[in-house]
């Protein structure tokens, strides 16, 4: 059963990441090519999905959607994790009162209510890809970091990497041959934990017109977009709706997975 | 509960609610736009002079064929120089109690010029040099110059008569509205809906209706979902893909009639190849104005220059351009335009139809070689970057509100510095300074075609046209108007059978 | 008590941060208040006279400094876009908001808890599974757009329940009815997170050792499971608080959605409009809350749970 999900998990994150990738050069349209003689066309063979206002086919810009989307999300990602995680060993590894600064500073940050984060810091840096991913960032970071740290320490205490210590090797390189790869299973699982919530924060400040602005397309404005189609034309909203979640899902339950083989304690990303 | 109950339950509650909202006594209408003020005095926005209709009343208004009539000036002359005007007042009284009289016209006029109010439009007030109240019924003014113009500019939103004891003690009208008109605010809650109660002492006879709820719904779907099931009178915003569904419905009624507006793309004239009344001219030939329209605005009638379709001011030798690509890539070969020239288009957010005819625009630039780079921007980054500031843009696209005169529409294009697409010359400027001043209206007829006209020669836009006003009723309602020009919502003879 | 006053502190500072992050972000803005009052068409160079008029040409930090002093006398200043204080503006709001938060609370504990507990009952079961597969869905569920399914669904399809806002005429039975989908929605993802984490906490404590021990005395099976729940319960509370605390800001999407007249829709009119005042004002009260609520939470785990108090 376990296995079940996490190769259904693993299928369709495959497919999505393949049909963002490849997808809009299969589908006869262009994601930004206008077709003034069919707009709002309803769901057929032709438009999987329909047409939007401008006579563009939903599937197609759905498609091109996701390589924007699973771009800003896979970034914020790597941009926490790098983040939280460098800091979160380095307030170990270093002198007592860089813990004592960067805890408090995280633990301020995690107190923020996290969405009300994301959307200030995107909205003052003017919306678009690059401070998506540097609001995503900034604000999945101390889970990143408190969880880097929990680590460390404990690693910190493993027998072989104290013997490492004691047999005279440096402490840097004691941390990345010793510590290191038993931390990085963990912090994996959380790393893709947050990016199953970042492509529904990207989807969602998208939404509210704070994102990812038109004529680009992605997953939050293909959405936002069919708002206005809601019921002259609802594929234009269920589908994209549900290859986001059907993307959302699937990340979370990868991560599950390996979380569940890896069988360490319970790190819930709340 | 079984399915079958529980759906029955549910009915039952649903036509439950359905007959409280729709009580037979109560207008409710649904639009997108809701005001930013209901001081008339301080605010530029159609929204907010469609609710101050109801709650102020001016010294004339538009009538339903556009022209001028009285309203509570019952009648007025002029002078022969043209710089004394005399009005005679009506018998009116505002919502809290007190008489209207002269005295009262002459407090507005002083709020609109006050530098303190900050009204926008004080510069079509700063003609008149005194307001004098001749007797209690009578005012007059006088003008340092003659002013065709200024009964239009009475007519408007921005000259609502407001109560001098009010003005006096610095009345917060812009949340709680204080004047003569045919109803009153019982409540305005923000981002949802505003009620307006009918003032039974109104000077015309009291409304017909108990009340009016205005509510805040910006997607045309749902406003005609609500219209369909009875739960709103008025739809204001009717998309062309649903005009079938409207026609098809025995128990509505579709309105389609002219707008005010003229729906432009704006070009910066200081820019490089933009300067070039050529490469502008080329640009208004690349664009389809009618697919524009369609496609973005639920249909219209194009225009040619910067004056709404149907306007009797536009000459009748200016037509719009229509689409030529051949003329326009050979515009563009003489004007010696690059291959790779590339223009930045700003589109204002949340104006969803403007950034939509902005991707169109995109799209047929794109056929005569021209690549546009398409940036949303908020619509306060546009007020403060693109319309004013540094007006950073080559290309915009925004709608212009339909005035009374031309001067409201005009004044400004003739000198640079005062208009964010920076056109106007010596001669436009003194065109202008002619038709704000000489009272003949066949000089001033001359004159504004003669602007409208360089307009289209040299344009400063590439023009699309004038959308169509669509809007939906219900069957059992009679009355509801909208003003030819302004846009504003007349409740006051609306009845529901 | 030190414990107490460390968090306290701690909270304190989150907050000074927060709401000076909060500033600085609007400042960082393009435009501001003045030119959207002065607006378009409506002549030239008037924002500069509105701008003095609202005291916007004066350098940030000196307004920054006035807002905390005002802060400290109990004024949260008057909104740039309404002319009114700021105080009566939220508190008009905060009903509708507080009545969704509420309502979504109320469904998503009562749902979370009951599915989680059934669940961590039939462990392995085909119950198990579809809790499971219900939570997996539920978390990754994007809310603005389940909403538009439930108003698809509900109100357009089968038209039982009304499409947006609030009824106009007011009235507590109308007033439900349009929170209900809207509701419906916040609660779904939330019911599916804790309803995971009773999950787990359940089955925990049906492991420990005084459960056992009263099995093999013979207590009944109902008893039981109403203690292993209890027992479970503390541990939820950080995660209930997380949600309850978290809910003003989760509205902020789904008025959008529901076109309600709340706290969210205040926000976001009021970052589009730069009311720096009103802003502050709303997340002050969202911080506030999210940090009291998780205060009490942590306090109410310590009385609860004999462990933590040995700790």
């Amino acid at each position: 059963m376990r296995n079940a999900r996490s190769l259904t998990a693993t299928a369709v994150a495959l497919l999505l990441v393949l049909l963002s990738l490849v997808g809009p050069w299969l589908l006869p349209y262009d994601a930004l090519q206008p077709d003034y003689a069919n707009t709002y066309a309803p769901a057929s063979a032709a438009h999987l999905l329909g047409t939007d206002a401008l006579g563009r086919d939903v599937l197609t810009r759905t498609l091109a959607g996701g390589r924007t989307s699973l771009t800003v999300g896979l970034l914020a990602t790597a941009l926490a994790a790098v983040l939280g995680g460098t800091l979160g060993v380095l307030s170990q590894v270093g002198p007592r009162w860089l813990d004592a600064v960067l805890g408090r500073a995280f633990d301020a940050l995690l107190a923020f209510p996290g969405f009300l984060l994301v959307l200030l810091v995107a909205v003052a840096l003017g919306g678009g890809p690059l401070p998506l991913v540097v609001a995503m960032g900034v604000a999945g970071a101390p889970s990143m970091f408190r969880l880097a740290r929990g680590l460390a320490r404990s690693a910190a205490r493993l027998a072989h990497v104290e013997a490492a210590r004691a047999l005279g090797a440096r402490s840097l390189r004691v941390w990345v041959r010793h510590a290191l790869p038993g931390m990085l299973a963990p912090l994996a699982v959380q790393a893709g934990s947050l990016f199953s919530t970042f492509l529904l924060v990207e989807a969602t400040l998208s939404y509210l017109g704070v994102g990812i602005a038109l004529p680009q397309p992605s997953w939050g404005n293909v959405l936002q977009d069919a708002r206005g189609l809601l019921l002259r034309q609802p594929w234009a909203a269920v589908g994209p709706g549900a290859v986001l979640l059907a993307a959302a899902w699937s990340v979370q339950a990868l991560a599950d997975g390996w979380q569940e083989r890896d069988d360490r304690p319970v790190f819930d990303r709340v | 509960m079984q399915p079958r109950v529980l759906r029955l339950t549910l009915t039952f509650i649903l036509a439950f609610t359905l007959t409280a909202w729709t009580s037979a006594e109560r207008l409710t209408l649904v639009t997108d736009a809701q005001p930013d003020t209901l001081d008339p005095h301080v605010t530029s926005a159609t929204s907010a002079f469609q609710h101050t209709k109801s709650f102020y009343d001016t010294l004339v208004e538009v009538g339903r064929d556009g022209s001028i009539q009285p309203l509570l000036a019952t009648d007025w002359s002029v002078s022969d120089d043209g710089l004394t005007w005399r009005f005679e007042l009506t018998e009116a009284s505002f919502h809290d109690g007190t008489t209207f009289d002269a005295s009262d016209v002459v407090a507005t006029i002083q709020r609109l010029q006050a530098d303190a109010t900050g009204s926008p439009k004080a510069s079509e007030y700063a003609v008149i040099e005194a307001v004098v109240a001749v007797g209690e019924r009578t005012v007059e003014m006088q003008l340092a110059a003659p002013a065709p113009a200024l009964l239009a500019t009475l007519a408007s939103g921005w000259s609502a008569i407001l109560p001098s004891e009010k003005i006096a003690s610095d009345h917060d009208f812009a949340n709680e509205p204080v004047g003569t008109g045919a109803f009153t605010l019982e409540r305005w809650t923000r981002d949802s809906d505003m009620r307006l109660a009918a003032n039974p002492a109104y000077f015309l006879g009291a409304p017909n209706i108990e009340g009016v709820t205005v509510r805040y719904v910006g997607d045309s779907a749902l406003q005609l979902q609500a219209l369909r099931t009875g739960e709103a009178h008025v739809a204001t915003a009717i998309a062309t893909a649903d005009l079938p569904v409207v026609e098809a419905d025995g128990n509505l009624r579709l309105v389609r009639e002219p707008s005010g507006l003229a729906l432009v793309a704006s070009l910066n004239t200081r820019r490089p190849y933009l300067d070039d009344p050529r490469v502008r001219r080329a640009l208004n030939l690349a664009v389809d104005e009618q697919t524009v329209l369609n496609v973005a605005y639920g249909g219209g009638t194009p225009i040619g220059t910067f004056m709404e379709a149907g306007s009797p001011w536009t000459p009748a030798d200016v037509m719009p351009f229509g689409q030529d690509l051949n003329e326009a890539r050979a515009l563009l070969d003489e004007a010696g335009v690059p291959d790779d020239w590339t223009l930045d288009m700003a589109l204002p957010q949340p104006y969803e139809s403007h950034i939509t005819a902005g991707q169109v625009v995109q799209d047929m630039l794109g056929d005569v070689g021209i690549d546009v780079n398409v940036r949303v921007v908020e619509w306060g980054v546009w007020l403060s970057e693109v319309y004013g500031g540094p007006r950073d843009f080559d290309v915009t696209v925004i709608g212009h509100t339909g005035k009374l005169d031309p001067t409201g529409r005009l004044d400004g294009y003739g000198q640079p510095s005062e208009n964010y697409v920076g056109f106007g010359d010596s001669d436009v400027a003194e065109w202008l300074a002619e038709g704000r001043s000489n009272a003949d209206p066949e000089v001033r007829q001359a004159v504004y075609g003669d602007v409208l006209r360089r307009m289209h020669a040299a344009p400063p836009f590439v023009y699309f046209g004038t959308p169509d006003r669509t809007y939906a009723v219900r069957a059992e309602v009679d009355g509801f108007w909208m003003t030819p020009l302004l846009d504003s919502f007349d409740f006051r003879e609306v009845s529901l059978n | 008590m030190t414990r107490w006053l460390r968090t306290a502190g701690s909270f304190g500072l989150t907050f000074v941060l927060v709401m000076t992050v909060t500033f600085i972000a609007l400042e960082a803005l393009p435009g501001d208040a003045a030119s959207l009052r002065a607006g378009f068409d409506g002549g030239s160079g008037r924002d500069a006279a509105v701008r003095e008029a609202l005291n916007l040409d004066r350098p940030w930090p000196e307004r920054y400094v006035a807002w905390w002093s005002g802060l400290l006398q109990g004024d949260l200043g008057v909104s740039l876009r309404e002319d009114r204080p700021v105080a009566s503006i939220v508190l008009e709001r905060l009903p509708v908001t507080a009545a969704l938060a509420g309502l979504a609370f109320v469904f998503s504990t009562t749902a979370g808890v009951l599915l989680g507990a059934w669940a961590a009952f039939r462990a392995g079961s085909g119950i198990d599974r579809g809790v499971r597969a219900f939570t997996a869905v539920g978390l990754a569920m994007p809310e603005f757009w389940f909403g538009f399914l439930l108003l698809l669904l509900f109100a357009v399809e089968f038209a039982w329940l009304p499409l947006f806002g609030l009824p106009p005429g007011g009235g507590v039975w109308a007033t439900l009815q349009h929170l209900l989908l809207p509701a419906v929605t916040l609660a779904v993802p939330r019911a599916a997170r804790q309803a995971r984490v009773v999950r787990a906490l359940v089955l925990e404590s049906r492991r420990e050792a005084w459960l056992r021990t009263a099995v093999s005395k013979g207590a009944g099976t109902g008893r039981l499971r109403r203690q292993a729940v209890l027992a479970a319960l503390p541990g939820a509370l950080p995660l209930l608080a997380l949600d309850l605390g978290g809910l003003l800001t989760g509205t902020i999407v789904v008025e959008q959605v529901f076109g309600l007249p709340g706290l969210g829709a205040l926000l976001i009119g009021g970052i589009s409009a730069r009311d720096v005042p009103v802003v502050q004002g709303v997340t002050l009260l969202a911080v506030g809350v999210f940090l009291v609520v998780n205060l009490m939470s942590d306090l109410l785990q310590q009385a609860l749970d004999p462990r933590l108090r040995d700790a």
